[in-house]
Parts: C-alpha cells; structure tokens; sequence
C-alpha cells in the first residue's frame, strides 16, 4: 500500500528534502511497500524483552567506559575547519537568510 | 600467489624491492585494468610514490620498517584521507577534500603502507551492488555483467583484479563479505568497537564498521591487526587488547565446534551456493572440527530489523549534509523553489531552508532519498514505538540466538550471500529484492560479531562463493583460524588436482 502523499511530504519536510512530483509519487509507493514488508515484526514477541542500542553495553554515564579525561587538545585549525565550506565569510560559514 | 601482503611486505623488508617499485607497479596496474572495472574514483599518483620514496628512505637508513611496508592498500571512498578527495560515493561530496585521516588511515601510514587510492561504493555505503554510486557501477571482473557486490565493491574488485594486495571497506549490514563472496575474496568485519570508526563518513553508527579485503586470510589479519585497537576519538572503540590475528592463521582447529544453523539454507538459497559451503564444511569436519546444528530462529526478521535500525540511524546521520561546513550547495532562485511541489510550503520558507532541500534534492541519489525518508518515517512522532523500538527489541532477540548458539559451538559457518554475484541492472528496480540479497550477512551485523568471508569452490559458471565464519565477539582468532585452515585445504586440493 502506498504511503499516505500528505504524510510523505510531511516526512520530506522534516527530513530537508525538496522532492518533485514524480518524486513523491515513485516514494510513495516504494516506501509504501518497505513499511508493509517491515511490518511483519509486529508479530514477533518481544514481551520483556529490552532494546538494543549498542551491542557493547557501553554506558559511559555509569561506568565512566568510553569517556576520555576532560583535558584540551589541538583540534582542527580555524583554516582547515573552514577549508571545505561552500562560503565562508568574516572568518565563518556564511549561510542564507534564515528568520522565517 | 607471491603478490601477497606477507611477501611484498617481506620482499620490501629485504631489500629484494623497492615500495618505489611496488607503488609504481600498483598504479601500472591500475591503469591497465581500472577502465574496464571503474574501481577507483582517485588514485592518489603523487602521493603513493612519495609515500614509497619515503618507506625506501626509512629502510636506507636502517631504521625498522613497519608490517606493511610496502604494501598497497585501497581506501573505500567513505574513508577521510587527508588532502585527498573523499566522495563517499555522493554527489554531495563531490569535490570536498578531507581535512583530516580517518584512524585506520594514520595507522595504516604508521604502518608504512601505501595508499595509491580511493574506491568507488555505493553512495554513502547505501546499496549491495555498487549501482547506487554516483560515479557508476563498479564491474565485477570474474564476469563485467554482474556487479560485483556492494557497498564496498570497489575495494573488493582492486583485490580481485590485483590491483592491490589488500583494501578497506566498512560493513554496515554486509557490506564488506558481500562483495568478497561476490568477488572471489577474503573480507573481515571485526568485532563492532574492534576498529576506530573516526574518519569513516557514517551510515549506522551502531553497526558501522571498518575491515579489511586481501588476496588471503593471512594477509586480511595482518591488516586487521594494524588498524584494530582503543581510540579516544570514537566511544565505542574497545579497549580490550588485540590479539594476533595472524598467530592464530595456521593454529590447531582440531576439536572446535562448528554451529550450521539451519535457518541459512532455507528457501532462496542457490542450489550451487549450498553445495560448494556444505562441502567446505566437511572437508572441516574431516580435518578434525566437530559438527553441529544450531538454531538462530529470528534469522529472518533480520532484513526487517536492519532496514528500520539502520535507516533510522542513516536519517539522522546525514543530517549533517547541509551546504554550509562542507560538500554541496545550491542555491535555488524563487523559480527553481517553486517549480518543486508544495510551491505553497515552499514560499514560506526561509532562504536557509530552500538551501536545504535544493541542496539535498541535488545531492542525494535515490536510494539516499529513499533510506533517508524510511528512517525519518520510523522515526517520526506517533510511529517510534511501532517500528524504532520495537526493531531494537527484535536485534535482542537476534543477538540472543547467537548467545544461545555460542555456548555450544566456537563458531558458525553459513554461506554469506544466497546467490553468487547477480547481475547489473538485475535487482535495481526494485529496492526490496536488493535489501534481502542481505539476509546472510544482517544478522552478525545486528548482534556485533566478527565474521569473514572466504572463498569456497567456485559455481559451474565460474562464480565466485563465499564461506562465512561468524565468531563469537572479540574472537577474531577463532575466526582466523577456522578461515586459515580451509584456505589451506582449499589450495591444496586445487594445486594438488
């Protein structure tokens, strides 16, 4: 079953796509067909039992694992950090106007 | 087979060549076979003989060289080399040049390797048979008609072409032992945290991971070795220390249990596919593993837990692709904003946002598109709890299966992909047969373990077929070892015929 057009837009919008017509209408359906097949776990008991996040059971708020000591290093050079940027200015990235 | 990791690294070691001539051979061959393969989107020409040069000077000087001096080694694309193009595979990325090594590519140089260039994958890692890249398909060379496997196809075909004796790739659901097994070559996904994700452009975080392609297994644990191990910058790297991979190539495998799960020659495997792993299996058998049956019984919700974890993960992460640090930007007029649909929304949108999108929509290819607003899907308010979290109970259940699995056996061994390597164009109409060509390789992806994919006899048509070892986590020596040991056999019943 295709998805529902105002709902894809809906997610295109949170997403950041822009998509054309006959963007919508091919996602639609091809992701239509991706949430039916994915629904089959619906049928899986999965009473008690606990989600996964992280294989390792890294918790570094409990166990302080992962963490490294809070001690200031170099990092990337203010040249380099903003060698990739498609503008910089004023020594920043620029960017477009943005109050909506 | 003398152009190996071990015998360049030793060849070099000796003074019997030079990395100067290694490098230029490398890029001799590149340029023979590259055209017809589409391999590599860079090859890094001034820097890998400057590399060499500088390997050639350390050892005129006396001074030690590393274990894979020498050694060339290919660089899936998603890996940020400093100075060097890094694409992902994306339009996005097109022209960005990374402002830093990834961890696995400063120890590599540590190590002496030579780095002669970057390879062609599908977009962002997105894909099983390298036709999502942006830059065309990579041709696998057993047969050009088939793909060769994906998302890291292009580092597994300058392996099998020869191109290079070894070459990473990260595997997020299979995206390194696919295209091994497509391609006639040995590829390792470590342990997940075994190898420092920092510098790989990311998919899923919580599957991502780097691992190496060599021409054998003895060379795929060196290079292992050499890029394993604890890293401040990235959090789930392990600390546990990392054993020596290629010790355990050649060790005993009499009396190791061997799990086949049952669940990995059910329905759509090819007939040809089963056969050349069953024989693999007994001819282990024969030289002294012990055989069992195991259950893994969510095997099959694999494909549907991945695609939602994972594209979940893939939404989020490539939320950082926006036109302002880095990569791509396009900024639309009022007409090119309108001419999209919702031209209502769209004028009431900030200039930033229509950057955005134009950015995105110019940037992305389909299957990005696709996976991206998949995830964002699951993701979104009111849908969370029914997809999100209830696939990350399910890879619970799939990553018990394996406990259960692994309190009996030292391992299991299944074949990594149903089918051998499918034809270009044959499965990209239709999203949902790609995803389940995966079925084999999700589920160690999902649960975090170590597994490898080695070449078995090959099918009628010549096809390469892959072998996968799946060890418990941190185990890799047991992998090693099972791998070594029916490499060996393998060859020797070949030479011997």
């Amino acid at each position: 079953m295709d998805l529902d057009l105002e709902r894809l837009r809906h997610i295109a919008e949170l997403a950041e796509l822009s998509l054309t017509e006959a963007e919508e209408q091919r996602l639609a359906s091809e992701i239509g067909r991706i949430v039916a097949f994915v629904a089959e776990l619906d049928a899986v008991d999965t009473t008690g039992v606990p989600p996964t996040a992280h294989v390792a059971g890294i918790e570094p708020e409990r166990s302080g694992e992962g963490w490294r000591a809070d001690v200031a290093k170099p990092g990337l050079s203010h040249d380099d950090a903003l060698a990739g940027a498609p503008r910089a200015e004023h020594d920043g990235f620029a960017v477009p106007g943005f109050v909506e | 087979m003398t152009d190996d990791v071990i015998a360049i690294a030793e060849r070099v070691r000796r003074g019997e060549t030079t990395a100067e001539s290694v490098a230029e051979e490398a890029l001799a061959r590149i340029d023979a076979r590259d055209g017809a393969l589409n391999a590599f989107l860079t090859v890094s020409r001034d820097e890998v003989m400057e590399q060499a040069r500088a390997v050639d000077a350390k050892r005129a000087r006396g001074e030690p060289l590393g274990v894979l001096a020498g050694v060339p080694v290919a660089l899936k694309d998603a890996l940020c080399t400093r100075g060097v193009r890094t694409t992902a595979g994306s339009k996005i990325l097109e022209t960005w040049i990374a402002p830093y090594d990834a961890t696995v590519v400063a120890k590599l140089r540590a190590a002496d390797a030579l780095l002669p260039g970057k390879t062609n994958m599908d977009e962002l890692a997105m894909g099983s048979s390298n036709e999502s890249s942006a830059y065309g398909p990579v041709r696998n060379p057993r047969d050009l008609s088939r793909a060769p496997g994906g998302s890291s196809g292009g580092s597994a075909v300058a392996v099998a072409s020869g191109m290079t004796p070894a070459a990473l790739g990260s595997d997020t659901g299979g995206s390194i032992r696919q295209p091994a097994a497509f391609t006639g070559t040995v590829g390792v996904k470590p342990t997940y945290g075994r190898v420092s994700r920092f510098g790989l452009v990311a998919f899923a975080s919580s599957l991502d991971q780097i691992g190496p392609f060599a021409s054998d297994v003895r060379g795929a644990a060196r290079v292992l070795s050499v890029i394993s191990g604890n890293d401040e910058r990235d959090m789930t790297a392990l600390a546990a220390p990392v054993d020596d991979y290629e010790a355990a190539c050649g060790s005993s495998i009499r009396g190791l249990r061997v799990g086949v799960p049952e669940e990995y020659f059910a329905k759509g495997v090819d007939p040809e596919v089963e056969a050349s792993v069953r024989a693999a299996i007994a001819r282990l058998e024969a030289d002294g593993c012990v055989v069992k049956p195991v259950k893994l019984p969510h095997t099959r919700h694999a494909v549907a837990t991945y695609y939602v974890l994972a594209t979940a993960e893939a939404s989020s992460n490539l939320a950082r692709f926006d036109g302002v640090r880095y990569g791509l930007r396009v900024e639309p007029g009022a007409r090119d904003a309108n001419a999209r649909a919702g031209a209502a929304q769209a004028a009431q949108k900030s200039a930033l946002r229509l950057m955005y999108g134009a950015t995105r929509d110019a940037g992305f290819g389909p299957e990005v598109k696709r996976r991206i607003l998949l995830g964002t899907f699951v993701l979104s308010a009111g849908y969370y709890d029914a997809y999100y979290l209830k696939a990350q109970k399910v890879r619970t259940l799939i990553r018990r299966d394996f406990d259960a699995a692994f309190e009996d056996v030292h391992a299991v061994l299944c074949p990594t992909a149903p089918t051998p390597a499918f034809r270009l164009g044959e499965k990209t109409t239709d999203p949902l047969s790609m995803y389940l060509s995966d079925v084999y390789t999700l589920p160690a992806s999902l649960a975090g373990l170590p597994a490898i994919s080695v070449p078995c006899a090959p099918t009628r048509e010549g096809l390469p077929v892959g072998l996968q070892i799946i060890a418990p986590a941190l185990r890799e020596t047991t992998m090693f070892a099972l791998a070594s040991a029916w490499e060996s056999a393998s060859r020797g019943a070949t030479s011997g015929s």
